[in-house]
């Protein structure tokens, strides 16, 4: 069985994983899994989360009426 | 059944013009040997091969060397290939060739697709592969087992997931700990264990209710009532300073206590002022095990005085002078490793003050930089002057010419605003004293204070709770797939050794069948390990693990070989080749000629590719297996590569000389091979022979001994043995015994016509002690008493009475 084929199994005898492989499947490559580029993403998630909330905290344009 | 006609390799590695190798003879399908000295371009076939199959080359990834080195230099790129040919219904060829515009992905063509579903498992072992399965740790062996085992991607992956589990694990530490400091510094202000928006809000709120400004329903609008308080601070000048000097307070406890550099700046001016002086000799560092080794080998040679550093003779006492330099280096060494260790020091105390500045130059409060106008002015100079001192330490050795870092002024200028440290304090603490002597202002500039710090530490609870929920489910996540892809591993790994044992240990106890107490080799995964393997062999009918406590280095290599050959036999069934690169280095050289029956005995039906770089395994395969095409690759050359000829095997090569009234040649080339033959039998027969320390035999010496021992084990009561008839005709007359004495001597020629004679009769004699079903030439062996003279198979049996006459 190849990697790839072995990945599709697991979403089926594993299905808690299935929505976490779908995911992590484009970050194994010929040459490996890309830990790079999958923890690239994550600190922009973890960024994202940082400006979420300051967004949110931010105050309200002062509107005229 | 898949079967190669012809390999051709160009432009590929050291490989420049075409390399074909063939793999037919007589209209058949045949194996193929290879003979060439080290750096003849002999691994580069294998390497083309890896490249075909893998579409890379593992162990030169491993070393740095990209796809972009795989042409031959002159090639620039182009008519890079290998093409191998076949015979089979639907795969006629398969081909790669370089592609220049994505070199990481090369052209494939032919029946390239067919071809793959044929070869999943890795059909090639090169001699590196066998050392790391020897010699590396358990974690190296699981490799080498996985590899073989076809789950070298499985590996990969689980090797890269365990790696980027590692580094978000920790990054979730990191927030987790941010998180409990959040946490405690909301309880903190608010004295409520609960840390929720709900009781954030009420206590902002009873902020709020004390100042008569509106509440909040949401944190969200949180800056509505810091606006709100920040108007009635601003009313009450009082307050509005006390808040400031409070704030400052809090700042400049992150930025007190400073690390103290000035006297870790003084030790290394003088670790550096010492290395210096000595730098002509920092160049020779890198000798220092070599000095270490000379001097232990040193101790072990007669010839005292040739240096084995640089192998020129040394006028005085070369001990003591390789002693003496080996101490001088190795002090030289503790005081860079001194230096070394010092800087990283230095750098990380550098690094701390560097981001406490960051913290105090914050502060923007026109009071508080007046009143502290000098100490903002040193803070100022040392963040500007401060990256210089790091740089200039961060510089390679050898870049500075002279290190005065203890006089820096910015270091000076660290001393001084830490000895500064108590009265800055002082001064800042009775500001606060002072401005709280009104209980009012004081009351709301704390309360104007706790406010502003609810608001920074609940919106970094938020933050951080955020990111560690985040992440928890990531890694969560990363450590099920991990665990249940390390257990598919070795379920694979345990489950491929089960099926392929009883091949290992045929194989192992083939190879080391002169061994009768190790037998029967297993792998066992390591209990607790992700990524281990221990190898188990059988003493004398008990398990041990690790087999090492037992197994020499050259055992461990058979029990490599063996997972390899029966991992190929047992995956690649429908297409059975195998390369084998010089697998045969650190096998003792009696057990070599083994590796050679091995292959007869069990691997008959496959196609070989056989590449060494030891003349005698050549000669031993050639004489084994003659149906075999054999090539030699003679020398290397930079335009070309390697140069490549077809070979005759021993006897054909013996008999071309004879032919071609080469007498000389001929005796030579027989006399080498009777040599390595008759030490072959010597060692089979057991047969004693005086020791001699300088390990020099001449023909006669192996010889004499090797007669006696065929007359003595072969007699029978008035009948003589075929063998003692042939060896007694192959000695009659005088030509024989010169010919044991004087064949390496030039002087003393001999025809070509009596070295005719001579090799017709060993043939002749050859064909009764040797078996060319099994490979092997007769041996001794005693079982339950009784004694065999018999080859491995058991075909050829010398002591059947048939033989005697």
């Amino acid at each position: 069985m190849d990697f790839k084929s072995w990945l599709a199994q697991t979403k089926i005898d594993e299905p808690k994983l299935n929505v976490f492989i779908t995911k992590l499947d484009p970050f194994f490559t010929e040459t490996g899994f890309n830990g790079t580029e999958f923890e690239r993403r994550i600190t922009f998630s973890l960024r994202k989360m940082d400006s979420d909330i300051d967004e949110l905290l931010k105050p309200e344009p002062y509107v005229e009426n | 059944m898949l079967k190669i006609n012809k390999i051709s390799i160009e432009n590929f590695r050291g490989i420049k013009s075409p390399v074909i190798i063939d793999f037919v003879k007589g209209g058949r399908p045949t194996s193929a040997l290879i003979y060439g000295r080290n750096g003849t371009g002999k691994s580069s076939i294998v390497d083309a091969w890896e490249w075909l199959i893998n579409s890379k080359i593992e162990y030169l990834s491993k070393e740095g060397v990209s796809e972009r080195d795989y042409p031959h230099k002159l090639s620039n790129g182009d008519n890079v290939y290998i093409n191998v040919d076949f015979t089979h219904p639907t795969i006629t060829s398969a081909k790669t060739v370089y592609n220049k515009l994505k070199i990481t992905t090369p052209t494939n063509s032919g029946e390239y697709s067919e071809f793959k579903t044929h070869t999943i498992y890795p059909n090639y072992l090169r001699y590196s592969d066998l050392q790391e399965f020897v010699f590396k740790t358990k974690g190296d062996k699981y490799k080498y087992i996985a590899k073989f085992f076809g789950l070298e991607k499985f590996t990969k992956n689980q090797s890269d997931l365990q790696s980027s589990l590692t580094r978000i694990s920790s990054q979730l530490l990191q927030f987790q700990s941010q998180l409990i400091d959040n946490k405690r510094a909301v309880v903190k202000i608010t004295g409520n264990s609960i840390v929720d928006e709900i009781s954030i809000v009420s206590f902002i709120n009873s902020i709020a209710a004390k100042y008569k400004f509106d509440g909040i329903t949401d944190f969200k609008d949180s800056y509505k009532a810091k606006a709100a308080i920040s108007e009635i601070v601003k009313a009450n000048p009082i307050a509005a300073e006390l808040a400031a000097w409070t704030e400052f307070q809090s700042r400049l406890n992150q930025f007190y206590t400073l690390p103290q550099v000035i006297q870790d700046c003084n030790d290394i001016d003088l670790i550096f002022k010492g290395l210096k002086s000595d730098e002509v000799n920092i160049t020779n560092l890198i000798l220092i095990d070599l000095y270490a080794s000379a001097t232990e080998t040193l101790s072990k040679l007669s010839d005292k005085t040739k240096c084995p550093v640089c192998d020129k003779t040394f006028d005085g006492d070369l001990e003591k002078h390789i002693s003496d330099k080996h101490k001088a280096l190795e002090e030289l060494n503790k005081k860079k490793k001194d230096y070394i260790s010092k800087r990283k020091e230095i750098l990380t105390k550098l690094d701390s003050i560097t981001k406490k500045l960051a913290i105090i130059k914050s502060e923007k409060n026109e009071k508080v930089l007046l009143a502290f106008n000098s100490f903002f002015d040193d803070v100022e100079f040392l963040e500007t002057e401060l990256p210089n001192s790091i740089s200039e330490l961060k510089k390679l050795l050898k870049d500075i010419e002279t290190l005065n870092l203890s006089n820096q002024a910015s270091i000076l200028r660290i001393g001084s605003l830490s000895d500064k440290e108590l009265d800055n304090r002082k001064i800042v603490t009775d500001k606060i004293k002072t401005l709280s002597e009104d209980k009012t202002s004081k009351d709301l500039a704390n309360d104007f204070d706790s406010l502003i710090q609810i608001i920074v530490a609940f919106t970094g609870y938020l933050k951080n709770e955020k990111k560690v929920a985040y992440l928890t489910k990531i890694t969560e996540n990363l450590e099920l797939l991990f665990t249940t892809l390390t257990l598919e591993i070795q379920t694979q790994i345990q489950n491929t050794f089960t099926a392929i044992q009883t091949d290992v240990i045929d194989c192992y106890n083939f190879l080391e069948s002169t061994n009768q107490f190790l037998k029967n080799p297993e792998i066992k995964l390591v209990t607790g390990k992700d990524k281990a393997v221990e190898l188990v062999i059988e003493f004398a009918n008990e398990k041990i693990s690790p087999a090492y406590k037992f197994m020499s280095e050259s055992q461990v290599n058979s029990f490599g070989l063996a997972i390899f050959l029966s991992a190929v036999k047992y995956f690649n069934s429908n297409f059975k080749f195998i390369i084998l690169d010089d697998v045969v280095n650190s096998f003792d050289s009696f057990k070599r000629p083994k590796v050679s029956q091995l292959l007869a005995n069990k691997f008959g039906d496959f196609q070989v590719l056989m590449l060494t770089h030891d003349q005698i395994f050549f000669d031993t395969v050639q004489r084994d297996f003659p149906q075999w095409n054999r090539y030699k690759f003679a020398s290397w050359d930079y335009t070309t590569g390697p140069r490549c000829n077809f070979s005759n095997n021993y006897n054909e090569e013996i008999q071309k000389l004879i032919d071609d009234d080469d007498a000389i040649g001929a005796g030579q080339k027989l006399g080498r091979y009777l040599e390595m033959v008759f030490g072959i039998l010597n060692q089979n027969l057991q047969t004693p022979i005086p020791y001699k320390l300088e390990n020099v035999y001449t023909l006669s010496e192996f010889y004499d001994p090797l007669v006696k021992r065929f007359k003595d084990k072969l007699r029978m009561a008035n009948k003589q043995h075929i063998i003692s008839i042939l060896f007694s005709q192959f000695e009659q007359g005088t030509i024989f015994r010169n010919y044991c004495a004087h064949y390496k001597n030039e002087a003393n020629p001999f025809t070509a016509i009596e070295i005719d004679s001579v090799f017709k009769k060993w043939i002749e004699i050859e064909s009764e002690i040797y078996c060319s079903t099994c490979k092997s030439y007769c041996h001794l062996e005693v079982i339950g008493g009784v004694e065999y003279i018999r080859c491995n198979c058991g075909d050829l049996n010398l002591k059947n009475e048939t033989k005697f006459q």
